[in-house]
């Protein structure tokens, strides 16, 4: 009974972290390239807000007065990075 | 500050080789992909997509990166900056080159089933097939289960079943330089039929001038994932309407300068030309005979058995008059057969 419970909750927190997933971005310009063929897709965002949540791990920038931030953004093939 | 987040399993942006943007706005939901902006350029394996000023709305049922599998499916793209018009550009990066497009539009959606674009204007070629169509619209079959942008799919869903009405609608391939003005493209499932009130072809020097064309034409099924380029010629050698009220080659030195209420009809394979050609006066014209497709030799072959000039029975005259008219490269005359090398 209590592996049934833990299997529901796991379960119950997966579909809640999926349906939470979002993601967010007001950019200036972005530029990303791959160098290389097996390289990950990299660049430089310049954005005003950033706004990450996904299983879970929740990431935000947002400036004030329109102002601009830079940040290095690497996509992978199953994670990104900034 | 550093950040890192895990992605879906086999995260399908990666296969992307580039991406650049300018004053955008993404927004990933489990309800809604959503970009708006100024530009955005994405090279996705061989295929380079470009957008300017747009407003695209995917609607999808949970949240996902896919963004080129949900956009093909549900979407709708509308002018971000609504004093001016969306732009959509479709390229083939690889060595082929096999076709490009450029789209020009205040409205395009897509359905399960179905392609809507409100034409501001429409410029492109497939397979060395120039085609354009300005201000008007293109509603086309869109298969349910294309998962990627898929061009070639795309042309055949538009050839299965579609309703195209333009202002303008051109079509340019070497040997032939059309333009079709008020004219209305329907493909049924099996049948063709077009409609235009006026339209030119130009060759070389020549030009001949058409008004109020209309041709219906039986067509064979065409499945999306079968390629069957003879879909429609097979349908117009079973059954065929072609008329028009009257056609011009005014440019051209020689007796006969124009056709009126000329009509070409074919039945399995048996064809029957009638019309009146101007002489001095007009008078009748009336050809019969056989047509045959030959996928071999990619020939279609007009044998003509009889002809009459006004009450006069004038074979090899009724020839020239055909190919004074079809005065292009790939049209021969040949003993009694008209030869057109497709």
């Amino acid at each position: 009974m209590k592996k049934l419970i833990l299997v529901t909750a796991v379960l119950l927190y997966q579909t809640m972290a999926k349906s939470n997933d979002y993601m967010y971005f007001l950019v200036d310009s972005l530029n990303m390239t791959k160098n290389e063929l097996k390289t990950p897709l990299s660049g430089e965002i310049l954005a005003k807000h950033i706004y990450v949540n996904m299983m879970g791990n929740e990431f935000e920038i947002q400036t004030q007065n329109d102002e601009l931030f830079v940040a290095d953004a690497i996509l992978e093939s199953d994670r990104f990075t900034s | 500050m550093k950040f890192s987040t895990p992605l879906e399993d086999n995260n399908p942006l990666y296969g992307i080789d580039k991406l650049n943007a300018s004053k955008a706005e993404v927004e990933m939901s489990h309800e809604v992909i959503d970009v708006k902006g100024d530009d955005l350029a994405v090279h996705l394996g061989p295929i380079n997509f470009e957008v300017n000023n747009i407003n695209m709305q995917c609607r999808v049922s949970e949240f996902t990166t896919a963004i080129d599998e949900a956009c093909i499916q549900n979407t709708t793209i509308k002018p971000y900056d609504e004093s001016k018009i969306s732009k959509i550009r479709l390229s083939d990066l690889s060595e082929k080159k096999l076709y490009n497009l450029d789209i020009q539009t205040n409205e395009l959606s897509i359905e399960e089933d179905d392609l809507f674009i409100e034409v501001k204007n429409i410029k492109g070629n497939y397979l060395n097939n120039h085609f354009g169509i300005s201000r008007g619209e293109l509603n086309c079959y869109k298969d349910p289960e294309l998962k990627i942008i898929d061009v070639e799919n795309l042309v055949y869903g538009c050839l299965k079943r579609s309703k195209i009405i333009g202002e303008k609608l051109s079509y340019q391939i070497p040997s032939l330089n059309m333009h079709i003005n008020k004219a209305s493209v329907i493909f049924d499932e099996d049948k063709m039929k077009l409609h235009s009130d006026y339209a030119s072809f130009k060759n070389k020097g020549s030009v001949t001038y058409v008004a109020a064309m209309s041709l219906e034409c039986d067509k064979d099924p065409i499945v999306v994932d079968i390629n069957n380029p003879n879909a429609i010629l097979n349908g117009c050698m079973r059954s065929m309407t072609f008329k028009l009220d009257r056609m011009d080659n005014g440019t051209q030195k020689g007796q006969v300068k124009d056709i009126k209420n000329f009509k070409l009809a074919v039945n399995t394979g048996n064809f029957k030309i009638t019309g009146k050609v101007k002489f001095v006066f007009y008078v009748s014209l009336d050809v019969t005979g056989k047509v045959k497709h030959d996928p071999k030799k990619k020939q279609i072959v007009i044998d003509v058995n009889k002809a009459k000039v006004g009450k006069f029975s004038a074979r090899s005259f009724a020839l020239k008059i055909v190919k004074k008219f079809i005065n292009v490269d790939n049209v021969k005359v040949v003993d009694n057969s008209i030869i057109i090398q497709l």
